[in-house]
């Protein structure tokens, strides 16, 4: 602080002294555990084909409704299929369809969010009529209407469920971006001619991003969970077993259950924990970014 | 004309910035609010012209209206020899290169996700000025405001208030304004920074043949730093002329009101005055402040006061000027 | 005797980033029909040193020290007596008036509910003594106002409303933090008046918390002056401002923009920031920014010492500069 400017003022430090705490460490143990096991589980997801496992289709593998052994390790099911590398690839389509569709719902609500907040007037009224009208159509419906008419693959079923995030992660870009627009940063990168473009990609995105992050997180559980529900409705994906299907096998006969309960418990302690540690990471990361937001 | 006249501009030939008639209108429930109407100031080049005024007087609308982030009903804003309101959207953006501005809240004027020196250079990077403004130049411009360019990578958050308030100035400059707007740039600050960032403003003035437009709520800050005043009242100008003329002889029952609510003004309670403000929907007629005003008479309430000349640069909108 | 002793009070905020030692050995006390000024800027102290007093300081506060108002601990206060201290033998008004009270009910029943609460008075008997409490805060049409919402007052007058409400119980103390910052210059006086005339007409203890030493001069008794959470100099306002024993309370004196200086004079302000309160006092806490510190000031905190021209006026500095420092 000893050197001066030409002026009467001295040259300073900020106010603040850096507490050398970091966002990582104030996201806490629980999150990088919910990052480690979400890490675990989509390595292996996305890995599957080269993994040593047994080939999921493979009915002989163990003996039917065998219990977890070495080797075996969450036994088999009722046809005698490994129930470990059914759920691995069941991973395959129960992430994938979620990912897909927590992209659909972020890519078209954030951006008609983040644009009906920003350009206000007409377009806005538009967009919140599309939105509300979204959230008022049956969801159900809209995915048996969807997977009847244009099959039951992958990507559709991923889009009549991205169809639904659509309102609400839009509804919280809008919102979000409203709060921001309002601010005086905002309007002085107006004033310094930035393009609404630019506006809107440096000053809006980057504060828009972290809650939309954090709902993405929470929305990807909750697609994971709903790919389930569709599976039980028997209009999830065709080919292959996904999480919700391989689950919905091992628990549609009541003497499976019975005889073999850990069929149908290992994939749903995955789904479980899977669907968890989403939940727990979008809450962390949320809360985090908000109490830093109090401190402004 | 909207106004009450405009007889008190100087020659147009001298102003780098001539407001003429401006009015701002927003749509309410329940009608048309204008909140600025008919206000006429000029500004010469090297000058600080404040305009002081309470809340709701219209003071930062006009502001605003004068670099057109709120688009004018009426009036004409002329900025060296462009007339803003006839110019396209592109053309506004490359004159307001020159029409800078600055607000009240410092922490809200900056992005509180992108680091300063980021935040300074951003109008470098709009222009595609980066080759004038590398890490260098941008670190003589936070030295010259007095930020430790060393922090550069900080965020706001970690500044304080008037620190934050240095940033905000220094990314105005970096555009090399001829105008600097300030609207209220230091009643969101502590009174011991306060000093430092008028001071600050001072300095630049000078080092950047800065011509400052300064709006405020204090006559005490106002009185120190203008060369000439406007005092509104409700969307309106009560009084216009140069700062010693109008502090020393204030004229307009509302200017001595203000005046006499500050300490050390020497001006005494008997000038303080009665009632609420009226609501700016439904303004009241004639002179606006007739409703408030201890020396009101009829002609008051019928007829609209325009302006006189109370000394050669010191003019009152006013029926019984004190 | 005093109404409100305060001995050696600290806050300290227990964050995710580590303690934050907000308010430090503060002691002052207040007498019956006396106005106590607090001045000090943003990250002071005295907005958590009231707050800790009214019981309004989140869990996470970590308060030690007492603060015994009539003999009664305030921080050892059983719950029950809790209820009837707060709005009856204490009360407080706010900076802002708008959030002080609530937009969808009307003036009449936001003044009523707490005298019905503390006292159970009937209905008709608590809107009589509602005309009379606005009466008391010169609001014109009282019994008009009533049936009023918030939002139809001007800020003047919902402050008035909110000083009214204060006064609903007859406290023996009224605390008010900021009560004219948010309002317009001509309108701040008046509050500030009122406040100084109900203080004499029901001789209560009145605690004005400000940033600005203006507003204090000629309505209190006596100013504590704090900064980084510590008082910096406590003594009787005129003895103040006829004699600044701290370096900083002369600072912010000077650094105040004055009416009768020529424009263009240039300012004196306080070089550098407010201190960073989550770092572990060691010094002065305005040592650094100081022009008189000498090397002590940075690496020991002063004590409150009586050395004024006159009694009980206590100042935290070695380096004095009024008639302290001269002898």
């Amino acid at each position: 602080m000893a050197e001066t400017t030409a002026h009467d003022i001295a040259v300073e430090a900020p106010a603040e002294a850096d507490t050398g705490q970091s966002v990582s460490s104030r996201l806490g143990l629980g999150f990088w555990l919910s990052v480690v096991w979400l890490i675990i589980v989509a390595g292996l997801a996305l890995l599957a084909p080269w993994l040593p496992i047994a080939d999921p289709n493979e009915t002989a593998v163990g003996g039917r409704l065998e219990g977890p052994r070495s080797g075996l390790w969450f036994g088999s099911d009722a046809t005698g299929r490994d129930v470990f590398s059914l759920t691995i690839w069941g991973a395959r389509i129960s992430l994938l369809v979620g990912f897909i569709a927590i992209l659909v719902g972020f890519l078209v609500g954030g951006t008609l969010g983040i644009l009906s907040g920003y350009f206000r007037g007409r377009f806005d009224s538009i967009v919140s009529f599309i939105f509300v009208t979204l959230l008022s159509f049956p969801a159900l419906i809209l995915a048996i209407l969807i997977t009847t008419l244009l099959g039951r693959t992958v990507f559709w079923v991923a889009l009549s469920l991205g169809i639904l995030a659509i309102a609400p992660v839009g509804r919280l870009a809008r919102a979000q971006t409203l709060v921001f627009a309002e601010r005086d940063f905002v309007t002085a990168a107006r004033v310094l001619g930035a393009s609404h473009r630019r506006i809107i990609v440096h000053e809006l995105l980057p504060n828009v991003v972290i809650p939309m992050s954090a709902l993405a997180l929470l929305g990807m559980g909750i697609a994971v969970v709903a790919e389930g529900t569709l599976a039980f409705l028997g209009i999830s994906v065709e080919d292959g077993l996904s999480w919700g299907k391989q689950i919905f096998l091992a628990a549609s006969r009541r003497s499976e259950l019975q005889d073999g309960p850990h069929a149908a418990f290992f994939p749903i302690g995955v789904v479980f924990l899977t669907v968890l540690s989403l939940n727990y990471a979008g809450d962390r990361l949320r809360e985090v970014f908000d109490a830093k937001e109090l401190v402004l | 004309m909207v106004g009450i006249g405009t007889e008190h501009l100087r020659d147009a030939d001298d102003a780098i910035l001539r407001v003429e008639d401006l009015v701002v209108e927003f749509s309410v429930d329940g009608g048309t609010l204008r909140a600025v109407a008919g206000v006429s100031f000029d500004v010469q080049a090297g000058e600080t012209l404040s305009i002081v005024g309470e809340s709701g007087c219209g003071k930062s609308t006009t502001a605003k209206a004068v670099i057109h982030l709120e688009e004018p009903a009426d009036g004409v804003v002329t900025f060296g020899d462009a007339e803003l309101s006839a110019l396209t959207g592109a053309e506004l953006r490359e004159v307001r290169r020159e029409l800078q501005m600055i607000f009240q809240d410092p922490i809200s004027s900056l992005n509180p996700r992108r680091a300063v020196r980021d935040i300074i250079q951003e109008p470098a990077h709009i222009w595609e000025m980066e080759e004038l403004w590398g890490d260098e130049e941008i670190d003589e411009m936070m030295t010259e405001v007095g930020i430790d360019p060393q922090y550069g990578d900080r965020r706001p958050y970690q500044f304080s208030g008037g620190q934050c308030q240095r940033i905000s100035i220094a990314r105005a400059l970096v555009l090399n304004p001829k105008v600097l707007i300030a609207d209220e740039p230091v009643s969101a600050l502590d009174v011991s920074v306060q000093a430092q960032i008028l001071n600050l403003l001072d300095d630049l003035k000078s080092d950047f043949q800065l011509t400052l437009l300064f709006i405020s709520h204090d006559l005490a800050v106002v009185r120190n730093i203008s060369d000439r005043v406007v005092v509104m009242y409700l969307g309106r100008v009560a009084e216009i002329g140069d700062a010693d003329s109008l502090f020393d002889n204030p004229s307009h029952p509302y200017t001595r009101t203000l005046l006499a609510a500050v300490p050390g003004s020497g001006l005494e309670a008997d000038d303080s005055i009665s009632g609420e403000l009226p609501s700016p929907l439904n303004p009241p007629t004639g002179c606006r402040f007739h409703t408030r005003c201890p020396y009101a008479t009829e002609i008051c309430i019928s007829e609209v006061p325009v302006f006189t000349q109370q000394d050669p640069d010191h003019w009152v909108a006013c029926h019984h000027p004190q | 005797m005093s109404l409100l002793d305060v001995e050696d009070l600290a806050v300290t905020f227990n964050t995710p980033d580590g303690p934050v030692y907000a308010v430090s050995n503060v002691s002052f006390s207040v007498k019956k029909g006396e106005a106590l000024g607090i001045v000090g800027e943003s990250g002071s102290g005295k907005s958590v040193t009231v707050k800790s007093l009214m019981g309004l300081l989140p869990r996470t506060a970590d308060i030690t020290g007492t603060a015994e108002f009539d003999g009664v601990n305030l921080f050892n206060l059983p719950s029950d007596r809790k209820k009837h201290f707060y709005g009856v033998d204490v009360a407080m008004v706010f900076q802002n008036p708008m959030t002080s009270l609530n937009p969808v009910k009307r003036i009449g029943s936001q003044l009523t509910e707490g005298m019905r609460y503390h006292t159970g008075i009937s209905s008709s008997d608590a809107n009589a003594r509602a005309v009379e409490l606005l009466d008391l805060v010169r609001i014109p049409d009282a019994s008009d106002r009533l049936a009023q919402y918030p939002h139809e007052l001007s800020g003047g007058m919902r402050q008035r409303v909110v000083i009214a409400m204060a006064l609903a119980n007859d406290p023996a103390l009224l605390i008010a933090d900021e009560p004219t910052t948010a309002l317009d210059v001509t309108v701040q006086r008046d509050i500030l008046d009122l406040l100084d005339s109900l203080r004499a007409d029901l001789d209560m203890g009145l605690v004005l918390i400000t940033h600005d030493l203006g507003v204090v001069h000629d309505r209190t008794d006596n100013i504590v002056v704090m900064y980084g959470g510590r008082v910096m100099e406590l003594a009787p306002t005129n003895d103040v401002f006829a004699d600044m024993e701290h370096p900083y309370t002369e600072a912010l004196y000077q650094s105040i923009p004055n009416m009768s200086l020529p424009r263009g004079t240039r300012l004196n302000p306080i070089p550098g920031s407010p201190p960073d309160l989550s770092v572990t006092p060691v010094g002065c806490p305005f040592a650094p920014r100081c022009t008189y510190a000498i090397d002590r000031c940075s690496s020991e905190i002063p004590p409150l010492f009586d050395g004024g021209a006159r009694a009980d006026h206590y100042y935290a500095c070695f380096v004095p500069q009024g008639s302290a420092g001269e002898s």
